[in-house]
C-alpha cells in the first residue's frame, strides 16, 4: 500500500526498483500489530569474514590476560558497563603473572550471549522498582527512591540510571543503543533549540527503546520517526523537514531543489508557533499535484533529468527515505563515525559495506556488527566520551551510590546530564546528552576548556572522592550500615580491619590483602588505566610511596601553574617492609595510596582512550 | 558528482553506494588536503596597530530581514503567510505609527534590534553591509556553509579556519608580526588565539602545517576564569612527561592537557584584569551614549551595565578578552550548535526577540570598547580603536514567510561590523551599504532577496579576506582561493562604498 503511493518515474532506474521492493519491506514491517509479541531473543548477529570480521572466543582466548581484559572493557564499555579487576583476574595468583578467572576467560561469549537476552519480568520490576522508588504496593514512595532526579530534566537523566542499574542483558544493552541515537543528528532531540520540548526527549527515547526492543528494523523506525512531532520540531517546515530528512538519513546535502518540492509535497503539515505550544497541526488541502524529486543529474549540467521518485504527501516522501538504499549506509556512517572516530573514513566506509553485505537490518545488528568486529575490538583507538568513562569506571570501582559521597550521591545522574553548576555536568565538557541539534560531534571535544572540564570531574569527583567508591560505613535512618566497595567490605570474617579505631566494621577485601606494593599498584592501574605500570612508572611511585626519603617539589609551595623550584624531603610511607622484610602496603594507606596513583593516572593522556590492543 | 560532492559521501556524510568506481577514495583525499591555502604566495605588509578582531557567528542562518525591511512591502505581497497579519506594524514605518511601526529611517525592523542599529550607524560605530551573497557556491546546507564561512572559502575538505590561517600567518611572518606588537617572540604573546564557544571551524587545523603551541586556539569559558590550575602533586606531571615521551599516541589529549599546563599560567597571570568592574568618568562619557546604559554611581563616575540577557555574557567576556589582554588578536564566538537562528518556524516571535537582545548587547560592547581606550577597567594602558567585531552567520533566509511562520535557508545575508576605526580606511563606519531586490515567483516558497543589479555585493570569503587585509596581507585573494570554484580567490570588502540614503528621516 505504501510503495503505490511512491510512484517511480517513467525514467526509472535500477535505485527506484531496488527502493520499491525496500518499501514494501517497510509496508510490512511498519504494519506489525503491536500487541504481537517480539522475538525475545533474536539471532545473533554475526560477521563472518571481511572487513567487518567478528572476533571469535578464540580470537579472544588466544589474547594474553591484560590484552583479553583490555578488549573486555573495550566490549562493556559500549553498554557503558565496567569490570572490577578481582572479577577478571585471579588475585590469589597475585598480578606479577596475571591469570584471568574462569569469568574473564570467557568474558567475551558471556558478554555476546548477555546482550542477545532480555531480562525476566522480576528483574525489570525491581529496577523499574529502585529507580521510582515504589513500595510493595507499587506505590512510589520518596525514601524509597535509589536516585534523585530533577523535575524539569529527568527525561536526560534517567537513561544512565536504568543503564547503570540494569544487569548486562539485552535491555541493558537496547537502552544503550538508544542513548547512543539519542545524541546523533540522527535521533537528538535537539533539546537546546526553542521549538523542542523535554518532553519530546522522553518520547524519543521511549519509542526508540521500545522499537528497537520489539525487534523493529532500521527503515520501519525510521520511517515511524519522520512524522512524528519530535522530527517536525526540529524540522519546523515541509521544505527543512525535506532538506532534514534528505542529508541527515540518506546523506544527501545540497539538495534545495528537492526539498522545495518535498516543502510542496507537506504543504499541509503545520508547525503551530510557540503561543500555541509547537502542536502539529494539518491542513484540509494536501498537495494533489505530484513532484518528482531525486532525479540524477546524468548529463552534468546541474539539473536532474533522470530516474527519482514520484511524491504528492509527505507520507510519500517518508517513504522514499525510509526505503532508500542509502538509508542503512549513511545510518550505519553516522554510527561508525562515533565507534571509529580518529579512524580513516575509508575504514568507516568499509566496515560499513562489510555489515551491509552481511544483511544488517536493525539497530541491534549495525551495533552488534560495530562493537564485536575485529576493527574495533582490536584495531581502533579513540578518546572516550565522558559518560562512557564514568559509568564503566563506577563499575570497576564498586561504587554504590548509598555511599553518598560528594557527586557521586543520589544525584549523579542529574549532575551529569543537567546541573550545570556541577562538575560532572557533561555540558561543560562540549558533550551534554540530548542537547545538540547535531548530536554530539563524533570526535570527543579535546579543546583546552572542554578537556579540561572532563579531567578535573574525572580526577576530582570520581578519583579524589574515595569515600564514594573505596567502602565505607554511613548512618541510614540512624542505623549503621557498611556499604562494600572497591578496598573495603563489610564481612567481619575476613582479613584484619583496616582501622579498627574510626571504621570498626571496614574490613579490607581479602584478595587484596595479600598483594604486595608493586601488585597493589597494578591492580589500581588496571581498574582505572586496563595496563599494569611500566618499570618507570613502577619505580618511581613505589619510590614516592615508600618509607624512604625522596626529594620532590614541594607542594605547598606551588604557584598557579603547578611549577616550583623547591625540592623537599618526602615521606609518604604508603608501604614498609614487615619484620620479614617483604614489602607490604600499611593498614591505614590502602586508600591513600589508591587516590594518589589514581591522580597520576589522571594526568595521563592514555588514561581518556579506548586503546587498540597490542601496542 | 565533483570533488566536494565525493567526499561529503566519501567520509564526511555519504555513503558508499555512491563512491565512483573510477575515483579512490586516497587519491581525492590527498587532493583535498593538498589545497591547503599558499601561505608563502602571500604578501604581508604589516604596520600597527594590528587589529584585535571578535568574531560574532550566529549558527543556523539568520534572516537579513531585521537589518533589511526595504523591501518589504513587495515581500509581504508575494508571500505564502501574511506578514501583516503576523507581525504588527511590520509594514509601517516608525513615522507613520510612532506606536506600532517597524520600519525605522534606514530600513531596519524596530523590535528587532532596529532601534539599536539606528544608534550604532548613527553614532559612526557600525556599518551594515545587506548585500553578501554565495553565487560562487551557493549551497544552503548548514555544513557546508558553516564550513565556507568559517574557512573563508569554498574549498573547505581539509582547509583550515580564518583563526588557524591567522596564526599560520603569524607564525611564518613573525618579526613582521612582533614588530608590529611590540614584542619579541611569539612566545610572549598571552591567549593570541581564543574560542569562547568551545571547539570551533574558525580554528580548524591545518592538516599540511603544524602550530605552536603558543599559536593554537585556546577555549575558554565565558567567566574567563581560571579552571586549569592544578596544584597537587607536581611530581607526577615530571613522571607523566617522561612516559609521555616513550609514547607516540594519544596526541590529542596530549597537546589538551599541554594546553591545560599553559592556559593555567597564562590566565593566572592577567585574570585579575578580567574582574575589573566596568567604571568610567561620567565627564568622558558623550552625552549620545549616556543616555543609556550607564548607571550613576553618584560619585563622578557611571558604570557600564551590560543587560541580562542570552548574548550577554559571551560578547561582554570577548570584548573584556580583546580590550584587557591586547595580546589576544582573534576571538570567536557564537551559539553552538544550529537551533539559535534557524528559524524555520519562529520568524514571528522569537527571532525579532532574539535579534534585539543581540543589538542592545552590541550597543553596550561598543561602549565598552570606546570608552576602554586610553586606560581599560582593569589598568591597562592602551588604544582600543583596534577592536572590531564582525556578526554574521552561514547564510541568509528566504523572504517568503513559510506555513509555520519563519523562513527555510536563503543565500543573501547582512555583516554587520563594528568598531575598529583605527584599523579601517576612513569612512568604514556609518552607513548601510547595498540594496536588495526580491526574487521568485510569488505565493511560492522559494522567494529570496539578491542584490538589486547596480548594487554592491561580495561573497563570505570576503569577510576573511578583510581581516586578512587588515593583518596586512596585501593580496588576501590567495588565502581564499579554490582551485575548482574560484581560482582567482575574493577580495576583501571596499569598506570605502558609499552608504545608502535613509529612507526617511528620523
Amino acid at each position: 500500500m505504501l510503495a503505490a503511493s511512491v510512484s517511480p518515474h517513467p525514467k526509472g532506474s535500477v535505485m527506484q526498483r531496488v527502493a520499491s521492493i525496500v518499501l514494501l519491506a517497510v509496508a510490512a514491517l511498519g504494519g506489525c500489530d503491536a500487541d504481537v509479541p517480539s522475538d525475545p531473543a533474536p539471532e545473533d548477529f554475526s560477521v563472518p569474514s571481511g572487513y567487518g570480521q567478528s572476533l571469535s572466543e578464540a580470537d579472544y582466548r588466544a589474547l594474553d590476560a591484560v590484552a583479553k581484559y583490555q578488549v573486555a572493557t573495550k566490549l562493556a564499555a559500549a553498554v557503558y558497563k565496567g569490570i572490577p579487576v578481582q572479577d577478571f583476574f585471579d588475585l590469589s595468583r597475585g598480578l606479577n603473572n596475571p591469570r584471568t578467572t574462569d569469568f574473564g576467560e570467557n568474558y567475551y561469549g558471556t558478554f555476546r550471549a548477555a546482550v542477545a537476552r532480555d531480562l525476566d519480568t522480576e528483574t525489570v520490576r525491581e529496577v523499574r522498582a529502585a529507580i521510582y522508588g515504589l513500595d510493595e504496593a507499587g506505590n512510589p514512595q520518596e525514601d524509597l527512591r535509589k536516585y534523585n532526579f530533577s523535575a524539569e530534566a529527568r527525561p536526560k537523566e534517567e537513561p544512565y540510571a536504568l543503564i547503570h542499574d540494569y544487569p548486562l542483558s539485552r535491555n541493558a544493552f537496547v537502552n544503550a543503543i538508544a542513548l547512543m541515537l539519542s545524541n546523533t543528528i540522527l535521533f537528538s532531540c535537539a533539546e537546546e533549540m526553542e521549538s523542542t520540548s523535554m518532553n519530546d526527549c522522553q518520547k524519543t527515547y521511549v519509542y526508540l527503546v521500545s522499537s528497537i526492543g520489539a525487534g523493529q528494523s532500521i527503515r520501519s523506525i525510521v520511517r515511524g520517526y519522520l512524522p512524528s512531532i519530535m522530527n517536525w520540531r526540529i524540522g519546523r517546515s515541509g521544505q527543512n523537514v525535506g532538506v532534514e530528512g534528505l542529508e541527515e538519513f540518506l546523506g544527501l546535502f545540497d539538495r534545495a531543489e528537492d526539498a522545495d518540492k518535498v516543502g510542496v509535497a507537506c504543504q499541509d503539515i503545520i508547525l503551530l508557533p510557540e503561543d500555541q505550544n509547537y502542536e502539529l497541526s494539518q491542513t484540509n488541502f494536501p498537495n494533489t499535484e505530484p513532484q518528482v524529486i531525486l532525479q540524477e543529474d546524468t548529463d552534468g549540467d546541474g539539473v536532474g533529468d533522470s530516474g527519482g521518485y514520484y511524491i504528492t504527501t509527505c507520507e510519500d516522501f517518508y517513504n522514499v527515505v525510509a526505503g532508500h538504499p542509502l538509508l542503512l549506509p549513511r545510518v550505519c556512517e553516522v554510527v561508525t563515525n562515533y565507534y571509529l572516530a580518529e579512524r580513516d573514513p575509508a575504514d568507516r566506509l568499509a566496515l560499513c559495506d562489510s555489515l551491509i553485505a552481511a544483511g544488517m537490518e536493525t539497530f541491534e545488528d549495525l551495533f552488534k556488527g560495530v562493537i564485536f568486529s575485529r576493527e574495533y575490538l582490536l584495531g581502533t583507538e579513540r578518546v572516550r566520551g565522558f559518560d562512557e568513562y564514568l559509568l564503566p569506571l563506577l563499575d570497576a570501582l564498586r561504587w554504590d551510590v548509598r555511599a553518598d559521597a560528594g557527586s557521586l550521591d543520589e544525584r549523579i545522574w542529574r549532575n551529569m546530564a543537567s546541573n550545570r553548576f556541577n562538575r560532572l555536568y557533561m555540558g561543560n565538557m562540549g558533550w551534554a546528552t540530548m542537547t545538540y541539534k547535531i548530536g554530539r560531534l563524533p570526535e570527543v571535544p579535546t579543546d583546552p576548556l572542554s578537556f579540561v572540564s572532563y579531567h578535573n570531574a574525572l580526577r576530582d569527583s570520581v578519583f579524589f572522592n574515595s569515600n564514594a567508591w573505596a567502602g565505607r560505613r554511613r548512618d541510614i535512618d540512624g542505623e549503621p550500615v557498611f556499604i562494600d566497595g572497591l578496598l573495603f567490605v563489610s564481612d567481619e570474617a575476613v582479613a584484619p580491619a583496616a582501622d579498627e579505631d574510626d571504621e570498626p566494621d571496614a574490613h579490607l577485601r581479602p584478595e587484596l590483602a595479600a598483594l604486595s606494593p608493586s601488585e597493589y599498584l597494578d591492580f589500581l592501574f588496571l581498574t582505572a588505566l586496563q595496563r599494569r605500570a611500566q618499570s618507570d612508572e613502577r619505580e618511581a611511585l613505589l619510590a614516592l610511596f615508600g618509607p624512604e626519603e625522596v626529594l620532590a617539589p614541594d607542594v605547598n609551595d606551588v604557584d598557579e601553574d603547578g611549577d616550583t623550584t623547591e625540592q623537599v624531603p618526602v615521606n609518604r610511607w604508603y608501604w614498609r617492609y614487615d619484620e620479614n622484610g617483604r614489602p607490604r602496603v600499611n593498614d591505614w594507606a590502602w586508600d591513600d595510596m589508591a587516590r594518589a596513583t589514581f591522580d597520576y593516572i589522571s594526568r595521563l593522556p592514555e588514561a581518556y582512550y579506548l586503546r587498540r590492543i597490542g601496542e | 558528482m565533483n570533488r566536494r560532492d565525493f567526499l561529503k559521501f566519501a567520509g564526511l556524510g555519504g555513503t558508499a553506494l555512491y563512491v565512483p568506481a573510477t575515483f579512490t577514495l586516497d587519491a581525492l583525499l590527498q587532493r583535498s588536503w593538498a589545497a591547503s591555502p599558499d601561505y608563502d604566495a602571500a604578501e604581508v605588509s604589516v604596520t600597527a596597530p594590528l587589529p584585535q578582531v571578535i568574531n560574532i557567528f550566529l549558527y543556523g542562518g539568520p534572516s537579513e530581514l531585521s537589518g533589511n525591511l526595504t523591501q518589504i512591502e513587495d515581500i509581504a505581497a508575494a508571500s505564502q503567510s501574511s506578514y501583516a497579519n503576523n507581525i504588527r506594524g511590520i509594514l509601517a514605518t516608525t513615522a507613520d505609527d510612532p506606536e506600532d511601526g517597524q520600519i525605522t529611517p534606514r530600513g531596519f525592523w524596530r523590535d528587532a534590534g532596529g532601534q539599536a542599529m539606528e544608534f550604532l550607524v548613527n553614532r559612526g560605530y557600525m556599518t551594515v553591509y545587506r548585500t553578501m551573497v554565495k553565487r560562487v557556491n551557493d549551497s544552503r546546507s548548514h555544513r557546508e556553509s558553516i564550513f565556507q564561512a568559517q574557512k573563508g572559502t569554498t574549498d573547505v575538505e581539509g582547509r583550515p579556519g580564518i583563526g588557524t590561517v591567522l596564526a599560520q600567518l603569524l607564525s611564518r611572518n613573525a618579526g613582521q608580526y612582533l614588530a608590529a606588537l611590540g614584542k619579541g617572540s611569539l612566545g610572549e604573546l598571552i591567549l593570541p588565539f581564543v574560542s569562547l564557544e568551545g571547539e570551533t571551524t574558525f580554528f580548524a587545523p591545518d592538516p599540511g602545517a603544524e602550530l605552536d603551541l603558543g599559536l593554537r586556539y585556546q577555549t575558554l569559558g565565558t567567566d574567563l576564569e581560571n579552571p586549569f590550575a592544578r596544584r597537587m602533586e607536581p611530581i607526577f606531571d615530571q613522571l607523566v612527561e617522561a612516559v609521555n615521551g616513550t609514547q607516540g599516541r594519544f596526541s590529542r589529549v596530549k597537546l589538551a592537557l599541554e594546553a591545560r599546563a599553559q592556559l593555567a599560567a597564562q590566565i593566572g597571570d592577567i585574570g585579575a584584569r578580567f574582574e575589573a568592574p566596568l567604571v568610567f568618568s561620567q565627564a568622558a562619557i558623550d552625552p549620545e551614549d549616556l543616555a543609556e546604559d550607564f548607571q550613576d554611581n553618584g560619585d563622578g563616575t557611571v558604570t557600564l551595565q551590560y543587560p541580562n540577557n542570552r548574548f550577554a555574557e559571551q560578547i561582554r567576556a570577548a570584548v573584556t578578552l580583546a580590550v584587557e589582554n591586547p595580546d589576544t588578536l582573534f576571538i570567536s564566538a557564537g551559539n553552538v550548535g544550529l537551533g539559535g537562528w534557524d528559524d524555520h518556524n519562529n520568524g514571528c516571535d522569537r527571532y525579532a526577540e532574539r535579534m534585539q537582545d543581540l543589538f542592545e548587547t552590541l550597543r553596550v560592547a561598543c561602549k565598552h570598547i570606546r570608552y576602554a581606550d586610553g586606560t581599560t577597567p582593569g589598568g591597562v594602558a592602551r588604544s582600543t580603536g583596534n577592536i572590531l567585531i564582525n556578526v554574521y552567520g552561514e547564510f541568509g533566509r528566504r523572504c517568503n514567510l513559510n506555513g509555520s511562520c519563519g523562513w527555510d535557508h536563503g543565500n543573501l545575508q547582512n555583516l554587520f561590523t563594528l568598531m575598529g576605526a583605527a584599523v579601517r580606511p576612513a569612512g568604514a563606519l556609518g552607513k548601510v551599504v547595498g540594496r536588495t531586490r526580491r526574487s521568485g515567483t510569488p505565493g511560492t516558497n522559494n522567494q529570496v532577496q539578491v542584490p538589486a543589479p547596480d548594487s554592491y555585493e561580495f561573497e563570505p570569503a570576503a569577510v576573511a579576506a578583510t581581516i586578512y587585509r587588515a593583518f596586512g596581507v596585501l593580496n588576501p585573494e590567495v588565502l581564499t582561493a579554490d582551485p575548482v570554484l574560484n581560482p582567482a580567490g575574493s577580495g576583501p570588502i571596499d569598506q570605502t562604498v558609499a552608504g545608502e540614503p535613509p529612507l526617511f528621516s528620523a
